[in-house]
């Protein structure tokens, strides 16, 4: 269990951008999630910090120890590979045997770090098969045993997740937070995936072009992204393009280019730059009868999502998206019909 | 009407079946007959004699050339193995162009074949060759002398001519080997020497036994790289098979000698494919 | 770079240069201007062409070699071509067998199938040309066999039961969407049997009588007596007759894709 700080963390490849200045600081025991589309420079940090690509300046402290000199076998820190990784040429537990050997520890201390972590990951069952014959999510467990084994006060996993179907998925990030937990390992997830990223972290950073494009907790980065390439990237959004932003004492109105009435927005965050849209994800939209709302829309789709109705609305040939909660407490409007849109004044956000 | 498309499918299989029985098994079951005939004053006899196996086997100036075959052929292929492992991993390594690009680099020896190579190891080993002129500049040696006709000269030229063949029975193997496995050795706390020699070696061992067991086979038999290089003097099986059958004119000595390496061949191939088959086992027993 | 990954590239530099060399001394001494195959030559010229040109001997064994090898690779292909099909599509007793069978000439040595064939051949009275080129259709067809089997059982079998339920009579199914889809299997087979045919030297010489003498023979008959570049410049312009077939078949089929089949 250690803290990590990682400052001004920059490669360049040829043609790309890798990493750009990435800088954050991850209490100890805390779990931070780098998520971001491909190519965001979220693998090329993680693999800096795990030491497989040299870094072109910066630096990575883990309980402010630089280690961005150390060769990757020196790092002492756990990871885990989007394909698992594992040595197929051993059974189950001589992959999780395999540090503590080479670390030369005692036998009887390897067989009892290997039988504990078996148990942890449920795997006692089949610690002398080969890692051929086990499933997906079985081979991940072992993966994650054989990087936790040796204690790595750090654990870093790049889209473990990756290649399992979606019901497995949910399970095994029940199971990886669990153990994350009870291991007390400061943790460094990558993924795409949103909904991955929201339900495991402590904190959450965006990449977009080899930087961190907003850093915070889960709720914080879902409900008051700072800029647009977060708010679209976690969750979906409609942006209305806006005029201008006025500001009367705490209240604040946004001037839409689709409506004549001001709208009712959030404060512009502090130092941004001229806000051009207002963001506003489709579960804040209410919808109403006609004429009670900020402006009224024509229904031109509606599409039935379960627990939700997906809504795409026309107004003066803008399309937004609302979903409506399918609970019979609010209506559910038909196709062709008028009606109103309106959201709470803290659920638009001015964004740049 | 299934069973009419399976027929005529089986007959499409019938002219190469043919031709492979007429040219191919009938002329070595000829050639094994012949291996047993005796051959006295210039005349093969009609006789079953096991004359010439016994010959071989006994008389030292054989038994001198089939270890001579056997130890050149075992060296050559320690240096394939040797020569030829860096060569496959930089291949595998590679990206982008380079990998189409060191392919061709490798095929293209091959592909030129045995007998213009040979010709140039002639040109840089013989007494006006590069290796003589270099060390006569650099006055190591006075006077040049030839260095064809020897084991070394044999060894390096047949090393050259095999390489080719144990870098791309290799490949396959290698290219199988998960790239990621190196980074989780490597994470988990192993050295690049460690991690060479308990996660990436012993993946590759299948290639390499099996380019080995390719390279071995064939530098028991090649017949250019001792007939050029090693000449009628110092003799190997192929070129003692081809000198009895063409020279001397002792057609069933020749084909014994050309049984023997049959043979040899084969034990390569059956040894290869037990311990293929054993590894297979312990797989099967470890899941 | 750490200093065990520059250890690496100088090893291969090193290795690449060893597998190189007898090539590029040969290339280099064919464009001596000096009368001696001395190395490095001292002056340039394309005289030991010209010279080649003008030696009879070189150039039919040139144009016997490339007879034999386009005739060789063609026959393999058909008989290979159709005994891979048969073998990839169905489903009797016997097929791997029979496959296995087809590829046994790769495990014999070429010396000990040319003395079989030279003793069976002298027993039959067949002449020298069609001797060869039997012999050499034995050993291309392995190559062939290889190739087309590995090409025909590829994802295809269902594009070609796809063209029958679109209304292709079976034989159309094969004309218009097997053998298309096979066009880089066949390149392939043809060029490595083109190329095994056209370097193969033991079946030569136990087979060839002195009108059916091949390139590879020729050359290995004139470096034991002769000593100047012209077998050099005919050795090059062998060395030419690969780099264009494989620069071809690099940028037809990728060639690199097909390079498990050589053995």
């Amino acid at each position: 269990m250690s803290k990590v700080t990682v400052r001004d963390l920059c490669k360049r490849f040829p043609g790309t951008v890798g990493a750009d200045g990435v800088s954050f600081d991850i209490p100890s025991g805390q779990f931070l999630t780098l998520l971001g589309p491909s190519g965001s420079g979220k693998t090329t940090t993680l693999m800096m910090i795990a030491g497989f690509l040299q870094p072109d300046s910066g630096v990575i402290e883990v309980d402010d120890s630089n280690i961005a000199a150390l060769t990757p076998n020196k790092r002492n820190l756990g990871v885990v590979f989007q394909s698992y990784a594992l040595f197929p040429h051993k059974t189950v537990w001589e992959n999780i045997a395999f540090p503590l050997k080479i670390r030369k520890l005692a036998p009887s201390e390897i067989d009892k770090r290997v039988s504990r972590l078996l148990e942890l990951v449920r795997l006692e069952a089949f610690k002398d098969r080969s890692v051929t014959t086990l499933s997906g999510g079985q081979k991940q467990r072992v993966a994650l045993a054989r990087a936790l084994v040796f204690e790595p006060p750090v654990l870093l996993m790049d889209e473990p997740l990756g290649a399992l179907d979606r019901k497995l998925r949910e399970q095994m990030q029940a199971e990886i937070k669990n153990l994350q937990r009870s291991l007390n390992v400061t943790a460094i997830y990558v993924t795409h995936d949103q909904d991955e990223a929201l339900s495991m972290s402590d904190s959450i950073a965006i990449m977009n072009e080899g930087k961190i494009s907003q850093m915070g907790s889960p709720e914080a980065l879902f409900e008051r992204p700072n800029n647009r390439f977060v708010a679209e990237f976690l969750g979906g959004i409609n942006l209305f393009p806006i005029t201008a932003i006025h500001s009367e004492g705490a209240s604040h109105t946004g001037k839409l280019a689709i409506a004549d009435a001001p709208v009712p927005c959030c404060p512009p965050i502090a130092g941004m730059s001229e806000p051009k849209w207002l963001g506003v994800r489709p579960e804040r939209v209410r919808i109403g009868s006609p004429a009670g709302g900020h402006f009224d829309a024509t229904v031109m789709k509606r599409t039935y999502l379960g627990g939700t109705m997906l809504y795409e609305l026309n107004v003066a040939d803008f399309l937004l998206a609302a979903r409506v909660p399918t609970d019979g407490a609010s209506p559910l409007p038909e196709v062709g019909s008028r009606v109103s849109v309106s959201w709470p004044a803290q659920s638009a956000w001015p964004l740049a | 009407m299934p069973d009419r498309r399976q027929l005529r499918l089986k007959i499409l299989l019938l002219p190469s079946l043919a031709l492979m029985v007429l040219f191919f098994v009938v002329p070595l079951s000829t050639l094994m007959g012949t291996s047993f005939a005796d051959f006295q004053a210039g005349e093969i006899g009609k006789a079953f004699s096991l004359a010439n196996y016994l010959a071989l086997a006994q008389d030292p100036f054989y038994r001198q050339i089939i270890i001579r075959t056997v130890l050149i052929a075992t060296v050559t292929t320690a240096l394939c193995v040797v020569l030829g492992y860096p060569i496959a991993a930089g291949i595998v390594r590679a990206y982008g162009l380079w990998r189409p690009v060191l392919l061709i680099l490798v095929l293209m020896p091959l592909l030129i074949g045995g007998v213009i190579r040979c010709y140039g190891w002639m040109l840089i080993l013989d007494e006006h060759g590069l290796v003589n002129n270099l060390l006569l500049a650099l006055g190591i040696i006075d006077s040049p002398a030839s260095l064809l006709f020897g084991f070394w000269s044999v060894v390096i030229t047949m090393v050259e001519v095999l390489l080719p063949f144990f870098v791309l029975s290799m490949l396959g193997t290698l290219s199988n080997i998960d790239p990621l496995l190196e980074r989780a050795s490597l994470s988990l706390g192993a050295s690049k020497f460690q991690t060479f020699f308990q996660i990436i070696f012993p993946l590759a061992l299948p290639g390499v036994i099996a380019g080995a067991s390719i390279v071995f086979s064939l530098a028991l038999t090649i017949f250019v790289v001792p007939r050029i290089i090693g000449g009628p003097s110092y003799l190997m099986l192929s070129t003692l098979a081809y000198q009895q059958t063409s020279e001397v004119g002792n057609v069933p000595f020749g084909a014994a000698v050309a049984v023997l390496m049959l043979v040899l061949t084969l034990i390569v191939l059956l040894a290869v494919n037990r311990f293929e088959r054993g590894s297979d086992l312990n797989k099967a027993k470890a899941s | 770079m750490r200093p065990s990954s520059i250890l690496f590239l100088v090893a291969n530099v090193a290795i690449y240069l060893f597998l190189l060399l007898p090539v590029i001394i040969v290339i280099a001494i064919s464009f001596s201007g000096t009368d001696s195959v001395a190395f490095p030559p001292t002056s340039f010229s394309f005289r030991w062409f010209v010279r080649f040109l003008g030696e009879d001997q070189l150039v039919s064994a040139l144009m016997v070699s490339c007879g034999l090898a386009v005739a060789s690779s063609i026959i393999s292909l058909i008989l290979g071509g159709i005994a891979a099909f048969a073998i990839a599509r169905g489903t009797f007793w016997g097929r791997s067998a029979a496959l296995n069978f087809l590829m046994t000439p790769l495990m014999v040595p070429a010396l000990v199938i040319a003395m079989a064939l030279l003793e069976f051949f002298a027993f039959l009275g067949t002449p020298s040309i069609l001797g060869l080129l039997i012999g050499h259709v034995i050993i291309t067809l392995p190559y062939v066999m290889r190739t087309m089997v590995a090409g025909l059982t590829g994802a295809d079998m269902l594009a070609e039961q796809a063209a029958i339920s679109l209304g292709c009579t079976p034989l159309q199914a094969i004309r218009l969407v097997t053998i298309p889809m096979l066009t880089n299997s066949m390149v392939a087979s043809v060029l490595f049997s083109f190329i095994i045919s056209f370097e193969n030297l033991p079946l030569s010489l136990f087979l060839s009588d002195p009108d059916t003498v091949t390139l590879p023979m020729q050359i290995y008959n004139y470096i034991q007596w002769v000593f100047d570049p012209t077998v050099a410049a005919a050795a090059t312009i062998n060395f030419l007759v690969v780099v264009v077939l494989v620069f071809v078949a690099e940028r037809t089929i990728g060639l690199s894709r097909f390079m498990g089949v050589m053995k």
